[in-house]
Parts: structure tokens; C-alpha cells; sequence
């Protein structure tokens, strides 16, 4: 871990910018994440990246929070802290203005619009991050067959993901996952 | 804030109220379910909103970019207590659970050599993956009723995950098809407030 000015500048350009782009939470931007941390700045590995993915999820809070390992990785503890606030500010400042004026907008068209049309894209986005990931991680078939039954389960039944996560890392810890 | 908010009896809602409030959401809510589990604590718990009042602010949230409970928690936060509300709200969700993910992110860069480490955090991920497709599917199954919503869904998907296009160009490429698709031709009736 090293810290420069120039790794904490691109950690604000790089979360900055996706603070603002992530309509739909985190999990939609976790492409262009992963785009920019493993193939452009060489931060993480795709093991890692998947392996803190995987720690974001089963963490409490904001999945956003893996931005902060993200950070640490590439720049220490401030590179923690940098990356953190950047992915946080822009987005709160932005909801902070909307919130003050959102009862003006109530009836707007354009608010309707917005609404309706970015559902879809976000819903692309989804999954659009599920094969990312499943990539990074250099899934075998047998992890393939976890997700895919971990995905089923989650839609069908309204078990509390945190169980799910526990009982994958058994059946991983078991070695069963490749 | 809106006069109508104003004028509405408020209940008394202190900073570290609002602190508290969303670390609890982040705690027990972890894994997902969020919005329900910040209706669950918001609504029937402290009842600092009504059911109404959570849905608008749970669209406002969602409408907007970054995560949907971190903006609950600015717009909550602003609605109490302006701009230091907003802040406390952030800090209760955020610090606690900050604090937790750097503690396993060091544990992780640490021990992955560990191959028993590695064993479970494969496990994990894959479970993971399911998490985030789980939310996809269930928003696809409400959301892609027509040809163009799934024409856009595909495309973003495409764009994104098959052609490994920068997110921003997937946007500027695919809101404006979607905006204009789904613009509001006719005027309905709108509600009157009560």
C-alpha cells in the first residue's frame, strides 16, 4: 500500500464520478467499479475485488462501503477515507438540495419520466453486475450452480439474506465451491 | 422543506435520535431488505412518518443516484433538522458499519493466502452474485411488462456487461430513449391532497 497525491486525486475522480452515476445503488455501478479499480488503475486483482464484493455484501450498511476497501487497497488508511467521502458527498448533496425541493416537483413530467424510464436500465445494470463479478471471480461450474440456487432462493422466498451468505461460506469453507 | 411538512405535528427528533435511528437500519438490515426494515423502524417504530410519507421518500431516494438508504437517511435527516440532520442521519448509518467493513477488509488482505480463507469467500461471492441478480430479477419481473423496457434492459445489460462500455456513455446513450418513451402524454387527474 502506498500513498501518493496522484492514487487519493484518481480515487476522487474515480468515486466522484460514480457517486453521481449510481442510480438504482451501488450494485449498478459495480461494472464500471471494477472497470476502472482492476483493468485501469490496477488497484486490486479480480480475485480481490470479488473477494471485497463479497465482504460488502455480508457487511452491515451501505454496500457502497466497499468503496472504502477499494481505497484502502490502493492507498492506505487515507486512501480509505478519500475514497469513502467521495463516493458519499456527491450523491447526499445532491438528495440534500432534492429533498428541499422535492414537493415542487410532485406532478412534474420530467420526474415521471425519469422515474419510469431509468427502472429498466437499473434492472440491465443488475444483472449486468452479477456477470461481472461471476467473471472476476473465475467461477467454476460448481459456483455457477451456488449463485444460480442462492439467486432462485432469494426470489421465491423471503429468507434474510445474511443466512444465505453464512450457508454459501460453510459450503465454500467446505471446499465443495470451485 | 415544504410548508405542508411544517405544518404537520412533528414528532421530537433530536440529532442523536436520527443518529441512532439509521444505525440501527444498518444493523439489522444487513444483507438487504433495507427499505423494508427502514419502513419497519421509520413507520411503525418511531412513527416519524406516515406510510405515504415513506413512499414519496423512498421514490425520492430511489430516483436519485447513490444508494437508496443513504438517501433516505440525507432526505429523513434534512426533513428534521436541515443540512446537520442530513449529517447526523449519514453518520449513524455510516460510521459503524464503516468501521466493520475496514476490520474485515484488513482481516482479508491479511489471511487470503489462507486456503481455507479463500475456500469461504468463494462461497460467499457466489452467494453474493445471487444477492445482486435476486435484485435484479425481482425489479425485472415488476418493471419489464413491455417490449421497451426489456429493450432497455438488454441494452444496458449489452453495453455494460458485453461490451464493456463506460457506465456514463450506457446513460447518455439509454435515459433519453427511456425518458422519452415513458413521457407522460396524456394529463390525468391528479389527486387532490386530503
Amino acid at each position: 500500500m502506498t500513498m501518493n497525491g496522484g492514487t487519493l486525486l484518481q480515487l476522487i475522480v474515480v468515486f466522484g464520478s460514480l457517486s453521481l452515476l449510481s442510480f438504482g445503488g451501488t450494485n449498478t455501478v459495480l461494472p464500471e467499479m471494477h472497470r476502472q479499480a482492476v483493468t485501469g488503475y490496477h488497484w486490486l486483482t479480480d480475485l480481490q475485488f470479488a473477494s471485497i464484493f463479497a465482504i460488502s455484501q455480508a457487511s452491515p450498511g451501505p454496500s457502497s462501503l466497499i468503496v472504502s476497501l477499494v481505497g484502502l487497497k490502493a492507498a492506505g488508511w487515507l486512501g480509505a477515507l478519500v475514497a469513502t467521502i467521495a463516493m458519499f458527498t456527491p450523491a447526499a448533496v445532491l438528495t440534500f438540495a432534492a429533498s428541499l425541493a422535492w414537493e415542487r416537483f410532485r406532478d412534474a413530467k420530467w420526474r415521471i419520466a425519469t422515474e419510469k424510464g431509468l427502472a429498466p436500465i437499473t434492472v440491465g445494470l443488475l444483472l449486468a453486475s452479477g456477470l461481472v463479478i461471476t467473471r472476476a471471480a473465475d467461477h467454476g461450474w460448481s459456483a455457477f450452480m451456488l449463485t444460480g440456487a442462492t439467486t432462485i432462493l432469494l426470489v421465491i422466498t423471503r429468507v434474510n439474506p445474511l443466512f444465505v451468505m453464512v450457508g454459501a461460506g460453510i459450503i465454500g469453507g467446505l471446499g465443495l465451491v470451485k | 422543506m415544504s410548508k405542508a411538512a411544517l405544518d404537520r405535528k412533528q414528532p421530537a427528533v433530536t440529532h442523536r435520535d436520527l443518529a441512532l435511528c439509521f444505525l440501527k437500519i444498518a444493523l439489522v438490515s444487513f444483507g438487504g431488505g433495507l427499505s423494508a426494515w427502514a419502513r419497519q423502524v421509520l413507520v411503525e417504530e418511531r412513527q416519524w412518518l406516515t406510510d405515504e410519507e415513506f413512499l414519496t421518500a423512498l421514490t425520492l431516494a430511489r430516483l436519485l443516484p447513490g444508494p437508496n438508504v443513504t438517501n433516505l437517511a440525507v432526505y429523513v435527516g434534512t426533513r428534521f433538522h436541515g443540512l446537520s440532520g442530513a449529517g447526523a442521519a449519514l453518520a449513524g448509518l455510516t460510521l459503524v458499519p464503516l468501521a466493520i467493513m475496514l476490520s474485515l477488509g484488513v482481516i482479508y488482505f491479511h489471511y487470503h493466502h489462507l486456503p481455507g480463507f479463500q475456500s469461504v469467500l468463494t462461497g460467499v461471492v457466489a452467494a453474493g452474485v445471487g444477492l445482486t441478480l435476486s435484485m435484479g430479477v425481482k425489479a425485472g419481473l415488476d418493471i419489464l411488462r413491455q417490449p421497451m423496457a426489456v429493450a432497455l434492459a438488454v441494452a444496458a445489460f449489452v453495453g455494460m456487461a458485453i461490451l464493456r462500455w463506460p457506465l456514463w456513455l450506457v446513460l447518455v446513450g439509454l435515459a433519453p430513449i427511456g425518458m422519452a418513451w415513458y413521457w407522460p402524454r396524456e394529463r390525468k387527474n391528479q389527486e387532490e391532497e386530503p
